[in-house]
């Protein structure tokens, strides 16, 4: 498997929040990631995806969604051969240090901070998906 | 046996007598060798050495041989009979002939009773006029067995006694004083290890029972909220029927308070103190009551009951009692400031934890709009919706940055609270200055943009690393450029570096608006932002230079800022420099 470009990714958005829904899904437009290969969920996506035949490049995840929150929803990701090769990166205006140090510990293959800064996104999320992305914990 | 000889024995008896009393330190022993050499001597069916104990006014008999055989006696009074005689004139007393009506005029107690003595001598032992015993011989076959010369030979060898069971005495008070010091100093050694009430007042009870032998002890404490003294759990039931499970604090301070602080000693059972704070107060007990007195009141008490057929309580006891309680109100009392300084400092980090939560729940509730905000207004300036106007441009421009200054408030609040709270880590390690100042000039020129300022570097060309935490270094020497930046109109901006000793020596001078002398001193406050107008123009947070300040300081380094209204400021700060090894 070469080196993916994000306009090639197929990407899943799990994000209770409409606005931060709008802001993600067109910033990634303007690094051409197609419609087509955007998902987006509000809440745990496993339940409504049971019979969805697809796997996912990258999984924005936001870590306090209703119901459920990211860490699970996270544990039951890496279960599902559907993410076996995800990058799954936390998406959350959760930012203390004892944060993003559960999110590394646990797994997360990144984390990017909300507000989300659009100058650098790109950057951060070729990072990641080259394996050269560097925990700031 | 002729004169000359029995006087020769008696010299012998004296003599021989002295040498040995004087090696032994008990008074036991006293008595059985001094008896077995006057019964060597006198060839009499009886003789006792009685010993005087004054606290109990009453003799013990610690050896007794009657016809050869060895008898155990029981104490008895002073007042008895023929003793009370000896006692009241600290005279010999010799009966010779006519006994029996003697005893019976005087209503002699006769130890023996199977036989009465028909030559009865007894002789007081006296040091410095305080009786402490006597001897006395009898004879149950003979009239006139003894002389009045014996008396002369006994009141020499009372005297040789009275010496020896002085120093036998004077040497087990010492030792019990000894012990007793060596006792109350562990006692205390084990108090003061103690923090809490509770095992305070076991141990001190506990304790008390080591110094006070015979009686039973209950320790009540003060609730200052139930306004009265309760008893501690430790108590003993024996006296149920006299000590009550609490004694209000009004009954108790009725009292004269300042006996209560001395302590009291009551063998009647029937005074002031027994009567109030005793359900019953009769003679068939003995009382002594110590306080555990504080600077402001008697935090507690132990009351100490013994069955009057039991020793009176003495002056020693209370002494010792009174030592241990004075010691232990010292305790009691840092007890009591350790127990405040811990509830202020549950309180605190309490208070400390709640900050944190907020400070947490503020900043994830402030991000999420912020991230709408920032990035739509991003979005809309991509033209990713259609082409914009240039004034629909500069708003757009301003939103995203004001956007971006409530983040950077956030981000400095939590910097701030963190450092406040202690919980700020630094990563120090070998940092490159170079790098960390090329990085630093270019952000810093971004930062002028198009206002006519000259960024100046003035250092030497290759600096030595410094030991810094890298993210908070960059994050020092941002803060201070972009001030300087913000207040400077037109001019130059100067980065100036030196070595001095072991510190790297940053300084940012700039020409802008400066300080007023009166408001440097206010730089490095929090939320002060100095001629607000000018700063709302500016921008800023005002926290720039007390995050700057904290984090020099964290890194060891020393922070200063001079300046001149319309001059200029200068912001100088040191850094260690990193040393190997």
């Amino acid at each position: 498997m070469g080196k993916k470009e994000i306009a090639d990714c197929t990407v899943l958005i799990v994000e209770d929040d409409e606005n931060n829904r709008i802001v993600i899904e067109r910033l990634l437009k303007i690094h051409k990631v197609k419609q087509e290969n955007i998902y987006v969920f509000e809440k745990d996506p496993l339940p409504q995806m049971l019979t969805l035949k697809r796997n996912f490049d990258i999984v924005f995840l936001d870590i306090q969604i209703p119901d459920k929150d990211g860490i699970s929803i996270f544990k039951e990701l890496k279960e599902d051969p559907r993410f076996l090769n995800s990058k799954i990166i936390a998406l959350t205006a959760n930012v203390m240090k004892q944060d993003v140090a559960q999110y590394k510990s646990v797994g997360f293959h990144g984390f990017i901070p909300k507000p989300i800064d659009a100058y650098s996104l790109k950057d951060t999320i070729t990072a990641i998906l080259d394996e050269s992305y560097i925990w700031q914990v | 046996m002729n004169i000359t000889s029995k006087i020769k024995a008696e010299e012998l008896l004296i003599t021989q007598l002295y040498k040995k009393l004087h090696a032994i330190i008990d008074i036991e022993t006293i008595c059985r060798e001094t008896v077995k050499a006057l019964l060597d001597f006198f060839k009499t069916n009886t003789i006792f050495i009685a010993v005087y104990y004054p606290e109990k006014q009453s003799f013990n008999i610690p050896y007794y041989v009657s016809d050869g055989k060895e008898q155990q006696i029981e104490d008895f009074p002073h007042d008895t009979g023929l003793i009370s005689l000896i006692i009241k004139d600290q005279k010999p007393l010799i009966i010779q002939t006519n006994a029996h009506d003697f005893f019976v005029a005087h209503h002699a107690i006769v130890i023996n009773r199977k036989r009465e003595p028909k030559s009865w001598i007894g002789i007081p032992i006296v040091k410095d006029k305080d009786l402490l015993g006597l001897i006395s011989l009898q004879n149950y076959d003979f009239d006139n067995y003894f002389s009045d010369k014996d008396i002369e030979t006994l009141t020499i060898i009372a005297n040789s006694i009275a010496e020896s069971i002085k120093t036998a005495r004077d040497y087990a008070f010492m030792k019990r004083q000894a012990e007793n010091s060596a006792l109350l100093i562990s006692i205390l050694n084990s108090l003061q290890t103690t923090l809490d009430l509770e095992s305070f007042f076991a141990i001190f009870t506990e304790k008390l029972k080591l110094l006070v032998h015979h009686s039973t002890i209950a320790v009540f404490f003060l609730d200052a909220e139930k306004h009265c003294y309760i008893r501690t759990k430790e108590t003993s039931s024996d006296y149920d029927s006299y000590i009550p499970d609490t004694i209000s604090y009004d009954t108790f301070i009725s009292n004269d308070y300042k006996c209560l602080c001395e302590g009291v000693i009551d063998n009647t059972g029937t005074g002031p103190v027994a009567s109030t704070l005793l359900k019953n107060s009769n003679n068939s007990i003995k009382l002594m009551l110590v306080t555990i007195t504080t600077t402001s009141q008697i935090a507690g008490f132990a009351i100490m009951l013994r069955s009057n057929n039991d020793n009176d309580f003495t002056l020693w006891e209370l002494d010792s009692s009174n030592a241990l309680s004075k010691h232990a109100a010292t305790i009691y009392n840092n007890i009591m400031i350790f127990k405040e300084v811990q509830f202020a400092k549950i309180e605190a980090e309490e208070a400390n934890k709640i900050k944190s939560q907020f400070l947490a729940t503020m900043s994830h509730e402030l991000r999420t709009p912020l991230n709408s905000i920032i990035n739509f207004a991003f979005l809309l300036l991509q033209e990713v919706e259609g082409p914009i106007t240039p004034q629909q441009r500069e708003l757009l421009s301003r939103i995203e940055l004001s956007g971006k200054h409530l983040l950077s408030l956030i981000n400095d609040i939590l910097d701030l609270a963190k450092i406040e709270s202690g919980k700020m880590e630094l990563y120090l390690e070998e940092t490159d200055s170079n790098i960390i100042i090329k990085e630093m000039i270019g952000v810093t020129e971004s930062l002028i943009q198009n206002k006519p300022i000259k960024l100046i570097y003035a250092a030497e060309d290759s600096l030595p690393p410094v030991k810094a935490d890298r993210v908070r270094l960059r994050q020092i020497l941002l803060n201070i450029l972009s001030n300087a930046v913000k207040f400077t109109d037109e001019g130059t901006i100067t980065l100036k570096i030196i070595r001095q000793d072991d510190f790297l020596v940053f300084s940012i001078i700039d020409t802008g608006i400066g300080i007023s002398e009166s408001d440097v001193n206010k730089a490095f406050a929090e939320f002060v932002q100095l001629d607000t107008g000018y700063a709302r123009k500016a921008g800023g947070t005002g926290l720039g230079l007390p995050i700057a300040k904290r984090f020099v300081e964290l890194h060891g380094g020393t922070i200063s800022i001079t300046s001149e209204k319309h001059k200029g400021t200068t912001v100088s700060f040191t850094i260690p420099i990193y040393r190997t090894g």
